[in-house]
């Protein structure tokens, strides 16, 4: 079953330079349960379909589905229910809400929800991710590493479909980079999610199911599949 | 929508709020600043406006505006039907004393018309045929200046140049009037109807009637809608239709009603201005806030509630501050404006500046309605935004403090083409900020105009000189030549106030200041202690006039005591 699947996508941006075709036609599909990983160079638009993926932002052209659903038709509010229910989210930076501690960080989108968090899973979480001696600190006196940590932790926590990741590791060391790629990757077999991570890390690209590369706002070759 | 926690919602607006201090505090300031502005403009202006009229109904000695002289009975019934006159009574007016009106009005004038126009009013008007009431005023000059009601007074009233009979009455009452005798002539003792049925020999009096119209007729209106309605007795018979006390207040406040509404308007749009602008400035730092909590799954209602719960916040405590702030401006320091500015020798006007619960309670309203509506209004902004707009909101922030994400590629531009990008991409704020500054002095100045064209102790020094000498060449046999104010010459001419006279009157005692108008009159100001010396143990002919009593007594002996005093 297709989870995420763009169809024709094109995202134009208007600047005071020009027009700036961030996609340009971008069609994929990933499968439930898939690990893929989004490559492509700086700027070759990467984010901007990570975006479209997660309905954050629309598209100039074409239609992105989420679990069958065409987002683009839904109404404001229905898609912030949808995406909070379905879609777990790690941004390249500005993750955290800064007037909240890490814990509370962490909860937002399930208290958002109304649902209370399953203790055991948390408990693992921040384990995984070394946040516990942080639970209490603001995200103003983290480093940028402690504070993606604290955004994967928060997107595992709700047990989110789909988990839509943008350079997860890129504050990381190697070594906890790898960890928290693996925390990632076991969480998705064992929940079933659906996880697309945006990385300059060959290494980790090849830990994925499946490598979409990018390149100038279109989808290259696609054989670099395993 | 379905299952939302609100409790997480209020606390992330708790923290929200308290996160940022420098914000809430001036969020919070502006509001009180919003509400102690708009509440003691309004308060100032409406006091003023109370003391204005005030002042002109004492100056006047009534609060009607429109009279009828030698009114018929019929066209007092007809008069009394129409909507438009408030009140109507009956004046009659049917001899001297000391130099005072002897009256009688109705119970509608009195109560209506006159006595609201006095002060410290004692006793009661004349009701039995041998009472009388008096203005203070005319009791000092009788050498009366601790009245007693009951006391008995002998009084010569002169009913005509051929008749002129003395009583003796009992003092029934006794006012306090302001009347500006130079306009509006001398005030009123007042009889009783029956004092006058006795008297009158089957006589008819000549019956005026004092109406007062409607606060928001003028003169002019007023007097063309009587003449529509009633009959003139013959064409001799006019109305004479003044101005409201109300029109007049705010005429000599700021030009007119139409005036009145654009600076209501001007207060309202300026005030409401600092309230958009302020909120709008914090509102844009956190739209990337915004933006990220949304993507986090916040809907519109959660974040109403995280908005409006810190806008009412905000509205609770700057309200306070500026209800605090309002009243104590407003109960300390405008009476003692007030009061120094216009009410200087027209009475006391303690009871005008009140605290008007109202004015408040309606500055509150307005300014939280402006805040909530702002409110909304950047909620609406957010959502309308997608949470990658709102993630690049900062950007163009970032663009405008020269930390430019989208640097212009190559060096070549110049300062000014920034400058004016800039300029444009935030034109909506550079309006609101130039509006506003425009507003922000326009008030200013509004306030020091307000406060400059209010004080009128330079009207009161102009109008009010304590004496005058006034040159009639055309007179001049009348006129006693001993006093000075002209001399013939040789040559046949004549010369008004010669510099000899002029230097002799600045050097008698209590003599503050002079001034002449040539081709005019001279116009001579003493202060009280000389007026008092020549009002002294002196009995005074109603047609007697100030000026000229004073000016009679200058070369007397009385200058030579007043000279001694020193
Ligand atoms: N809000 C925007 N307005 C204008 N242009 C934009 C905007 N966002 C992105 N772009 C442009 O769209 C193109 C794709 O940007 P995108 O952020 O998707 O790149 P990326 O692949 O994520 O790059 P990186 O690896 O550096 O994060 C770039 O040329 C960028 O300049
Ligand atoms: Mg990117």
């Amino acid at each position: 079953m297709k989870v995420l699947e763009t169809r024709n996508v094109r995202k134009i941006y208007h600047t005071p330079s020009g027009e700036v075709h961030a996609l340009d036609g971008v069609s994929i599909s990933v499968e439930d349960g898939q690990f893929v990983a989004i490559i492509g160079s700086s700027g070759s638009g990467k984010t901007t379909l990570l975006n479209m993926l997660g309905g954050l932002d629309n598209p100039t052209d074409g239609v992105v589905f989420v679990r069958g659903e065409d987002i683009g038709r839904l109404k404001v509010d229905e898609l912030t229910v949808f995406r909070r229910r379905n879609i777990g989210f790690v941004f390249q930076n500005y993750n955290l809400v800064p007037v909240l501690n890490v814990y509370e960080n962490i909860m937002l989108p399930l208290q958002l929800d109304g649902r209370g968090p399953d203790e055991r899973f948390f408990e693992q979480i921040i384990d995984t991710l070394k946040l516990r001696e942080k639970l209490d600190s603001m995200p103003h006196m983290l480093s940028g590493g402690q504070q993606q940590r604290v955004a994967i932790a928060r997107a595992l926590s709700a047990k989110p479909a789909v988990i839509l990741a943008d350079e997860p590791t890129g504050n990381l060391d190697s070594v906890t980079g790898m960890e928290v790629v693996g925390l990632l990757k076991s969480s998705a077999s064992l929940l079933h999610q659906t996880i697309v991570v945006v990385t300059h890390n060959e290494e980790i690209a090849q830990m994925t199911d499946h490598i979409i590369r990018i390149e100038d706002g279109k989808v290259r070759g696609g054989k670099d599949e395993e | 929508m379905r299952n939302n926690n609100q409790k997480v919602v209020l606390c992330l607006a708790k923290k929200e709020y308290r996160s940022d201090r420098g914000r809430s505090i001036v969020l919070t300031g502006a509001v009180a600043f919003a509400v102690m502005m708009l509440f003691s403009v309004f308060s100032f202006a409406s006091g003023k406006l109370q003391t204005d009229m005030l002042r002109s109904a004492r100056q006047r000695g009534a609060v009607s505006n429109t009279t009828l002289e030698r009114a018929t009975q019929k066209q007092y019934e007809q008069i009394q039907e129409l909507s438009y006159i408030r009140h109507t009574g009956k004046y009659i007016q049917f001899g001297n004393v000391f130099g005072n009106r002897a009256a009688v009005v109705d119970d509608v004038a009195w109560e209506k018309i006159k006595s609201p126009a006095f002060t410290d009013i004692h006793g009661t008007y004349p009701e039995g045929k041998m009472e009388i009431m008096f203005p203070v005023r005319a009791l000092e000059m009788m050498g009366i200046s601790q009245p007693q009601i009951g006391m008995e007074l002998p009084v010569a009233i002169e009913f005509s140049e051929e008749r002129q009979e003395e009583f003796v009455f009992r003092l029934s009452g006794y006012y306090t009037e302001y009347i500006d005798t130079s306009q509006y002539g001398p005030p009123d003792v007042y009889f009783s109807q029956a004092f006058l049925d006795a008297v009158s020999d089957g006589e008819e009096w000549d019956v005026t009637l004092f109406m007062r119209q409607d606060d928001r007729v003028t003169g002019r209106q007023v007097e063309q809608k009587l003449y529509r309605d009633i009959a003139m007795r013959d064409i001799k018979q006019r109305f004479f239709g003044n101005n409201t006390s109300v029109e007049v207040a705010v005429f000599t406040m700021v030009g007119g009603f139409d005036t009145l509404f654009m600076i209501t308007v001007v207060i309202l749009l300026s005030a409401g201005l600092l309230i958009y602008n302020v909120q709008y400035i914090f509102y844009e730092r956190r739209i990337r806030e915004y933006g990220l909590l949304k993507t986090l799954g916040t809907t519109r209602k959660q974040l109403c509630a995280i908005v409006f719960w810190q806008t009412a916040v905000t509205i609770l405590r700057g309200s306070l501050l500026g209800m605090l702030a309002g009243g104590m401006l407003v109960l300390l320091v405008l009476p003692l404006l007030l009061s120094r500015m216009y009410l200087y020798r027209i009475g006391s006007a303690a009871g005008m500046i009140t605290f008007r619960p109202l004015f408040l309670v309606l500055s509150v309203l307005f300014v939280s309605c402006v805040a909530f509506l702002c409110s909304a209004l950047s909620i609406r902004h957010t959502m309308n935004l997608t949470p990658v707009e709102a993630a690049n909101y900062q950007k163009l922030e970032a663009a405008y403090t020269g930390k430019s994400v989208y640097r212009q590629k190559g060096g070549g531009f110049r300062l000014w083409q920034m400058a004016w990008r800039n300029m444009w991409r935030f034109r909506r704020r550079f309006l609101v900020s130039a509006v506003c500054l425009t507003l922000g002095l326009l008030v200013s100045l509004g306030v020091v105009m307000l406060s400059h064209g209010v004080d009128t102790a330079n009207e009161i020094e102009s109008v009010y000189w304590d004496m005058w000498v006034n040159s009639d060449i055309l007179n001049t046999d009348y006129y006693d030549i001993s006093l000075g104010s002209h001399r013939k010459n040789d040559d046949g001419t004549i010369t008004i106030f010669p510099q000899e006279f002029l230097e002799k009157i600045q050097a008698l005692p209590g003599i503050a200041e002079s001034a002449v108008t040539r081709g005019g009159f001279g116009q001579v100001k003493m202060n009280e202690e000389a007026l008092a010396l020549f009002m002294r143990d002196y009995e005074w002919p109603w047609w007697i006039d100030w000026a000229t009593f004073v000016t009679a007594e200058l070369s007397g002996e009385q200058l030579a005591e007043g000279r001694n005093l020193q």
